[in-house]
């Protein structure tokens, strides 16, 4: 009996020394607490290079990843709705239906471009916003600097494509129309959501954004620790994209001039292919490494006609017309296949799929089976480009001559000759498939070429208030979608605002805030 | 050793027949219910003081050799052991007489047992007898129909699949509706399919508050306590059971056009974008031609090489009619889903197991082995398992038990995996086949229609590089199936121990116990992806392969003290208790990628790190538990029960939670003033009020705000905000009232009716957020919701005679389901469907139809305006699908209102004939796979015959709109296309036959019986092709189709 009492009241210690306190303390082991990350300066590093790295990260939405693979994803959606990039087949449908602007019913859902783009930009936003709350932080003042910079100058890029993505252009149609929700404050639980504001707003959010990072950059003496971090000339340049939009030319000229300044132009062989940063011509990209590579997400796995990817199959050409204006003499003219008779094509999805007249070998894989290969997102070219567009905006042709023929100069033979043909006028051919007579026409031209499918080539027409007309004569397009582009500041050319965010935010309304409406000639 | 020793000797002596002892005499007799004067069969016979013994037959004989001046026992479960001197006699029939504490039935409940008639709670048991029936490798699958307030999803047809469980209703909205599984005592982490149905006693269904609080945190949507074999006292039975089926689709195909009427449809979508683009239709008819043959849309490739008729495309059509010239034949006609499936998959299923015992001494141990070959081929489940469950009464204060089960499985499967998710993965066999289109050939042809052989006679796969980009260009899903995999393999090991203390028969301290209890299920899981180098996924990359390896670790220990008195009339049982749950998750993932070539599925042969990865959780429980039973005369009952539950789940100043219960119960047929009412047997009042709760809220940390460091940019580590701090955040409650009746009357009728309301309070929900906030929400306490409900079951003896019997049994039940309240915002939109106070969970949220516009065949719809103030206008009809998709109104869901069961079980003689049927009247479905075969998205998609209804031109009258080639991407969905819900389904008619004793006898067999049986047998439902219990929400999706499974079977037992 006596042996029972023992074992139960040993039991019955055990049961009630049994569990601590720390019993119910559980944590993850790959994820901590913000109050880590922001112990210091050189600790804060991590968030800032969690946040580039959401800029090549798919997972934005619902479903459709193969179409979402971040930055690169968008750049080409903007871009293909253009006239200078075809798609020469369906292919598995990625990216086609943004092409043919046939996306308009995908608002309503969380897969779509609406939601996905919308969530990339603002889930980036509120990363940066965290990163900015801890403007104080402890450690050594270079990494500060360079922390805070980093958060503000992406940030600024943020609303900066949001803008353009959800709202026709300030400049010319005002910037009191309805802009995109400002957020300068982490969100917490509870967080409201914001209203719309106006175009005005997010511009001045993005230009104070831009001018505190160039601020802090340029107290650091960091430089740039890895290529994909936005140094000071990529501020820089930045700032002179935003001035563009804005049609501020002087400050665009005076910043596209700080941002080139160090930095030096590609030649052929820098541009040859444009996949690596570690070449000198590239100011801001982001590099690619074998672990995490983003597989179908890649834009290279679409674009790269020769990569055999079953997603390659849809060919991405250059629009015959611009190709057609590129002179014999332009190396550029080997970013895409000559014509060939259509016997001499190579099987897409193929190791020869870009044996096909105008396919682009410009933007592909540097390793197809690592799935490698860097996204450029600034080169020294543009900023010459822009300050081209600048000086010639301003008047100052003979300037800005000299920008456009210096990187003319390093494509064409004969580009001296070319550009003295020019006439020094500032007006745009509003026939973006017309005859290209003026020094401003030169200068787009150049843009077009040397940025095919860099820059969103939308953005371009979009702050310049142009429209066009992919049904040119022996166009090589498979969708003209002449009834959808054909007025300039088209509705279609705008995104509309994504139903998830008038589901969750108090402060926006489906039927009062919502874009105008889309569809054949709007 | 020396029970091994005693377990040989046993088995063998059982084998030889009993081999005579010196001067035994066999004795032989019946053995019978000393009331009913019944025969028992199964009741054990043992030679006292020896492992010498046997079992009554089927009709309650036995015969056993047994010294002169032996002493038998005889026993049988439910009855009083009884010991009989043999003194030389060579008869004995024996009568036992019923023991009343084992003649109620006796239930498993929340740490313990109770008698049915004393249990004030809402519980009911499904026996071994009815899981064995069903054809299944996961038990889940098992609970359609067999209890009443239980839902079930049908389950993937992928082999080793099981079936979602809703008990009551849909108790959650963010948080799992899941019920909690309970394996001998103690939650269960492991797989489900690692389970053997085979050895499973008894399910016991925990639906209300008075059976479930004592599981805490977890209970709030129902427990499924699962309790397996053991042995029990008497001789020992060793059985063998063999199963041997055939399985084949359980719902038929989707009906969809032929390649003729298919092209057809394609002439008449191309030629509509056409008109609708503003061609004349002259040139229209043309254009849509030269689009079929060639052009962007490569509908017959780019050479024609995908024109399946015998003249080229430019001859196929009258371009008049629009319909395919008379005489044009057919180079080929290849059905894809045909071509992957295995035209007889078979299913193999052994299981041998052995139990028996003494009065110290009980052990159950089992070997069982399956193997079922999926409807796709190569896929398939594999499973080795074995159990052994001892118990040892030590010595009189002290007991102990242990309870072990391995399980070895293997599962190849297409991409879509053993869960029941749809995908539209171009490896996903029944994505890719079902919607591809009747043109095009699964092997490659020449122009002649010939297969097109490579260098040793083999037919070759049609990558279809230039298909259409609705067919899956660049795939072959057959091809896939024999150079990809996707497959898992788990070892799954489980032990339940347990000591006892106590347990006096006399004595102060009589009735005491103390029990300590340990648990663990430990699971060791590799998932491996492979994809081939030529083709499909990751070409582009050389082969790609995926290894995962999981490993879960939970164990749950608990202290219990009970005591159980009897005063007189008076009877009290208390339960108090510790319990402590921990629960481990680590994993480790690699990919690589470039191979040589195929067939090689490790990581080894690769030669690009693609990823690797690796993290482990954590996620514990601490409670404490009470439970007190009190009981008068058999008449009225009384329980409650209480534990507090702290939960590694929430922040520390909320992690403590109360949940409690009480309950009572009258029967009232003990009544004095009941005695003379002959006819009622049983009538039972029973009611039970309680709080249980449920902390699964998907995130083990939910309450914390993370960087999750899942980001590095290049060399730099990097990490990203992933989470929103909620320290308020704790988990659900679910207020369950129940009140129920129990009758059994004149002997033959049992009927149970049941009222249930749950109340869901602080439901969580995934508060909605701006997107632009950068989160989409966050996990909240929120929301009310409420189930209410009746259940009833009815079974009777139709027929109860010696020779003959038949049971008929019919459960109804209903859920009425109801949204109360959802904080600040009173609606959620989510597609097609919405969230809103007032309404169903999940109703159907779309636009109104106002028909189809017969002059030009749009879709119309019935909408409005909304003012500057949000008041809507006016209805007004228009085509606009964008306005239409602004103007959606509640109009329906998919929850029934009323589902069951009707099943029959008869016996004639030597045979049994069982039949299960379930049922389920309103709800409504969205058919989404339908819905994309009519309105085919992408060009070179099959298309449903529904589409020849459609509207061709002006004046057609018709409910289906003009379809173009831009599918249904312009047409929205409207509240007219959802289908009904309802359905009969014959879920399975099994016929046995024992075999008579006598031929037993003299092959010395003490059971055999064989079976045929047919499980999933017929579905009756809205549309041809549909899975009606595809999900909850009322969806269907691309999914491994259910199967059925015609086998026979043979049980023996010597």
């Amino acid at each position: 009996m006596k042996k029972i009492f023992a074992i139960i009241s040993v039991l019955a210690l055990f049961t009630l020394a049994g569990c601590k306190q720390e019993f119910l303390d559980t944590d993850p082991t790959d994820r901590v607490s913000g109050t880590a990350i922001f112990s210091d300066a050189e600790n804060a590093m991590t968030a800032v290079n969690g946040l580039i790295r959401l800029l090549y990260v798919g997972g934005w939405g619902s479903s459709w990843g193969a179409e979402n693979g971040g930055l690169p994803a968008y750049i080409l959606v903007q871009d293909i709705k253009g006239e200078d990039h075809v798609m020469d087949a369906m292919g598995s449908g990625w990216f086609y239906y943004d092409y043919a602007f046939d996306t308009f019913g995908d608002w309503t859902g969380n897969a779509g471009h609406q939601y996905q783009m919308w969530n990339f930009f603002y889930t980036l936003i509120s990363n940066a916003n965290y990163i900015l709350a801890n403007q104080d932080m402890e450690g050594d003042e270079n990494y500060k600097h360079y922390v805070l910079g980093q958060a503000y100058a992406l940030r600024s890029f943020c609303y900066m494509w949001l803008i353009q993505t959800y709202q026709q252009n300030g400049a010319i149609n005002g910037t009191s129309l309805p802009g995109v929700p400002i957020y300068t404050e982490p969100t917490v639980a509870g967080s409201e959501g914001k209203p719309r504001g106006t175009v005005q707003d997010v511009y001045s959010q993005a230009n104070a954004d831009i001018d505190a990072a160039i601020s802090h950059l340029s107290q650091t003496s960091l430089g740039q620790l890895h290529k994909s971090h936005v140094s000071l000339a990529a501020a820089y340049g930045i700032k002179a994209r935003h001035a563009l939009v804005q049609h501020d030319y002087n400050t665009a000229l005076a910043a596209a001039k700080q941002a080139m300044q160090g930095q030096q132009l590609g030649k052929w062989d820098d541009v040859k292919v444009v996949n690596d940063v570690n070449k000198a011509n590239v100011m801001w990209g982001l590099a690619i490494q074998t672990d995490q590579a983003m597989g179908n997400y890649d834009i290279y796995n679409h674009m790269d006609a020769d990569c055999k990817s079953t997603y390659s199959k849809a060919r991405h050409l250059i629009g015959n017309w611009l190709y057609d204006q590129i002179p014999d003499t332009d190396v550029r003219k080997q970013w895409w296949t000559e014509p060939l008779p259509e016997d001499a094509w190579g099987t897409p999805g193929t190791a020869n799929g870009s044996n096909r007249s105008w396919c682009q070998k410009k933007l592909v894989y540097i390793d197809a089976t690592a799935s490698t290969g860097d996204h450029i997102l600034m080169r020294t070219e543009e900023m010459y480009l822009i300050a081209a567009e600048a000086a010639c905006e301003l008047g100052q042709f003979s300037e800005a001559r000299n920008y456009v023929a210096a990187v003319g100069e390093l494509r064409d033979s004969e580009y001296d000759s070319r550009l003295a043909s020019k006439l020094d006028d500032k007006t745009l051919n509003s026939n973006t498939t017309g005859s290209l007579g003026t020094l401003m026409d030169e200068i787009f031209f150049q843009r077009r070429v040397e940025l095919w499918s860099e820059n969103p080539r939308l953005f371009d027409l979009q702050r310049r208030g142009l429209c066009y007309n992919r049904a040119w004569d022996g166009n090589n397009h498979t969708k003209t979608c002449t009834d959808y582009t054909s007025i300039p500041g088209s509705a279609n050319f705008i995104l509309w605002i994504p139903q998830a965010e008038f589901d969750g935010n108090e402060n926006m309304s489906a039927a009062t805030d919502q874009n105008p409406k889309q569809g054949k000639n709007l | 050793m020396r029970k091994l020793k005693l377990m040989i000797t046993l088995l063998v002596t059982v084998m030889m027949g009993g081999v005579a002892f010196a001067q035994n005499i066999t004795v032989k007799g019946t053995v019978s219910d000393a009331n009913t004067g019944e025969l028992l069969p199964f009741a054990s016979v043992q030679v006292k003081g020896t492992m010498t013994g046997t079992a009554t037959d089927v009709d309650g004989n036995y015969s056993i050799s047994v010294p002169r001046d032996g002493i038998l026992i005889f026993s049988s479960i439910g009855y009083v052991t009884q010991e009989v001197a043999v003194e030389g006699k060579t008869t004995h029939n024996v009568l036992l007489a019923s023991d009343t504490e084992y003649l109620q039935d006796v239930l498993v409940v929340a740490y313990g047992t109770a008698k049915k008639e004393s249990f004030t709670g809402s519980a009911q048991t499904i026996k071994s007898e009815q899981i064995e029936k069903r054809t299944i490798a996961n038990v889940t699958k098992a609970l359609d129909g067999l209890a009443a307030g239980v839902q079930t999803t049908s389950g993937s047809g992928q082999p080793g699949a099981g079936a979602s469980v809703r008990i009551r209703g849909f108790g959650s909205l963010n948080a799992d509706s899941s019920p909690l599984y309970v394996v001998d005592g103690v939650p269960y982490d492991g797989n489900i399919n690692a389970l053997n149905p085979n050895d499973i006693e008894s399910m016991t269904i925990i639906k209300d508050a008075s059976a479930g609080a004592l599981y805490g945190a977890r209970g709030a949507n129902g427990v499924v306590i699962i309790t397996t074999k053991r042995g029990s006292e008497g001789a020992a039975h060793v059985s063998f059971k063999g199963n041997w089926g055939i399985s084949s689709r359980a719902i038929p195909r989707y009906e969809t056009l032929d390649a003729y009427q298919w092209t057809e449809d394609l002439y008449y979508m191309v030629r509509n974008t056409y008109l609708q683009e503003g061609y004349q239709p002259s040139v229209a008819g043309p254009m849509a031609l030269a689009d079929i043959s060639g052009g962007v849309n490569n509908v017959f490739g780019i050479k024609e090489e995908y024109n399946p008729f015998t003249v080229p495309a430019a001859q196929l059509f009258n371009y008049e009619t629009g319909k395919i010239n008379d005489g044009v034949g057919l180079k080929w006609s290849d059905d894809w889903l045909d071509l992957c499936t295995n035209p007889t998959p078979l299913r193999q299923e052994y299981q041998m197991s052995v139990q028996g015992g003494n009065k110290s001494n009980k052990y159950m141990f089992s070997v069982g082995y399956l193997n079922e070959k999926g409807l796709v081929q190569y896929t398939n489940f594999e499973r080795f398992s074995g159990r052994a469950n001892v118990e040892s009464q030590i010595v009189e204060w002290f007991k102990a038990g242990l309870n072990v089960n391995f399980a070895h499985n293997n599962t190849n499967t297409t991409s879509l995996g053993s869960s029941q998710s749809s995908s539209s993965a171009y490896s996903n066999v029944f994505y890719t086949c079902q919607l591809m289109a009747p043109i095009y050939p699964m092997y490659m042809r020449d122009a002649t229609g010939n297969y097109i052989l490579d260098a040793n006679g083999e037919k070759q796969y049609d990558w279809g590089e230039n298909r259409a980009a609705g067919a899956s260009a660049g795939w072959n899903p057959l091809a896939n199936l024999v150079e990809d995999k996707y497959a898992n393999g788990s070892d799954n090991l489980s032990g339940r121990t347990f000591v006892e203390f106590g347990g006096w028969k006399k004595g102060a301290l009589q009735g005491l116990k103390l029990s300590v209890n340990f648990g663990f299920d430990l699971v060791a899981s590799k998932a491996k992806t492979y994809y081939n180098p030529y083709f499909g996924n990751a070409k582009s990359m050389n082969g790609l392969a995926e290894i995962a390896d999981g490993r879960t670790f939970s164990y749950t220990f608990n202290q219990l003290l009970t005591w159980d008195r009897h005063f007189g009339d008076f009877h009290i049982d208390l339960l108090a208790g510790h319990e402590a749950y921990s629960y481990n998750y680590q994993y480790l993932m690699g990919y690589k990628s470039g191979y040589p070539f195929g067939h090689l599925y490790e990581l080894a042969p690769a030669t690009t790190l693609q990823d690797a990865n690796s993290y482990s959780d954590n996620y514990r429980i601490e409670s404490y538990l009470t439970r007190v039973n009190l009981d008068y005369a058999d008449k009225y009952y009384v329980s409650a029960s209480y534990r507090r539950d702290g939960s590694s789940r929430f922040h520390k100043d909320v992690r403590w939670g109360n949940f409690w219960s009480v309950g009572a119960s009258w029967r009232i047929s003990q009544e004095g003033f009941m005695r003379d009412v002959n006819w009622i047997n049983n009538l039972t009042l029973k009611a039970s009020y309680g709080v249980q709760g449920n902390d699964n809220l998907g995130s083990l940390y939910a309450w914390q705000a993370f960087y999750s460091l899942s980001y590095p940019n290049g060399a730099n580590p990097g990490a990203t905000v992933s989470s929103l701090e909620s320290k308020e955040l704790k988990w659900e409650k679910n207020e369950n009232l129940n009140v129920g009746i129990e009758a059994r009357l004149f002997n033959r009728l049992s009927a149970s009716v049941e009222y249930y309301n749950r109340y869901t309070k602080d439901m969580l929900m995934s508060y909605p957020m701006a997107v632009s906030l950068g989160f989409s929400g966050y996990d909240k306490n929120i929301g009310n919701m409420q189930n209410q409900g009746f259940e009833i079951t009815l079974a009777g003896d139709i027929i109860a005679t010696q020779k003959a019997h038949w049971t008929m049994t019919w459960m109804g039940s209903t859920i009425k389901n109801k949204v109360l309240h959802l904080a600040d915002k009173p609606e959620i939109v989510s597609g097609n469907y919405i969230i809103k106070e007032g309404e169903t969970l999940n109703s159907f949220y779309l636009p109104e139809s106002a028909g189809v516009d017969p002059a030009t065949g749009s879709k119309l719809y019935w909408v409005w305006d909304t003012d500057e103030n949000g008041n809507p206008g006016e209805k007004y009809i228009t085509d606009s699908y964008q306005k239409a998709s602004t103007c959606k109104r509640v109009c329906g869901s998919r929850i029934p209102a009323l589902y069951g069961s009707w099943s029959n079980n008869v016996r004639i003689g030597d045979f049994d004939l069982s039949v299960m049927t379930t049922y389920s009247i309103g709800g409504k479905i969205n058919d989404g796979v339908y819905r994309g075969l009519l309105y085919s998205t992408y060009i070179g998609e099959a298309g449903h015959i529904d589409r020849l209804a459609a509207w061709k031109q002006p004046g057609d009258v018709t409910s289906i709109p003009r379809i173009d080639l831009k599918g249904s991407y312009n047409v929205a969905l409207t509240d007219d296309e959802l289908f009904d819900a309802s359905y009969f389904a014959i879920k399975n008619i099994t016929l046995g036959y024992t075999l008579p004793q006598k031929a037993l006898k003299a092959i010395r067999f003490q059971t055999i019986r064989v079976s045929v049986s047919a499980d999933n047998i017929k579905l009756f439902s809205a549309l041809r092709g549909m899975d009606p219990q595809y999900n909850f929400s009322g969806g269907t999706g691309y999914s491994y189709t259910p199967t059925r499974t015609i086998s026979v079977g043979l049980d023996m037992t010597f």
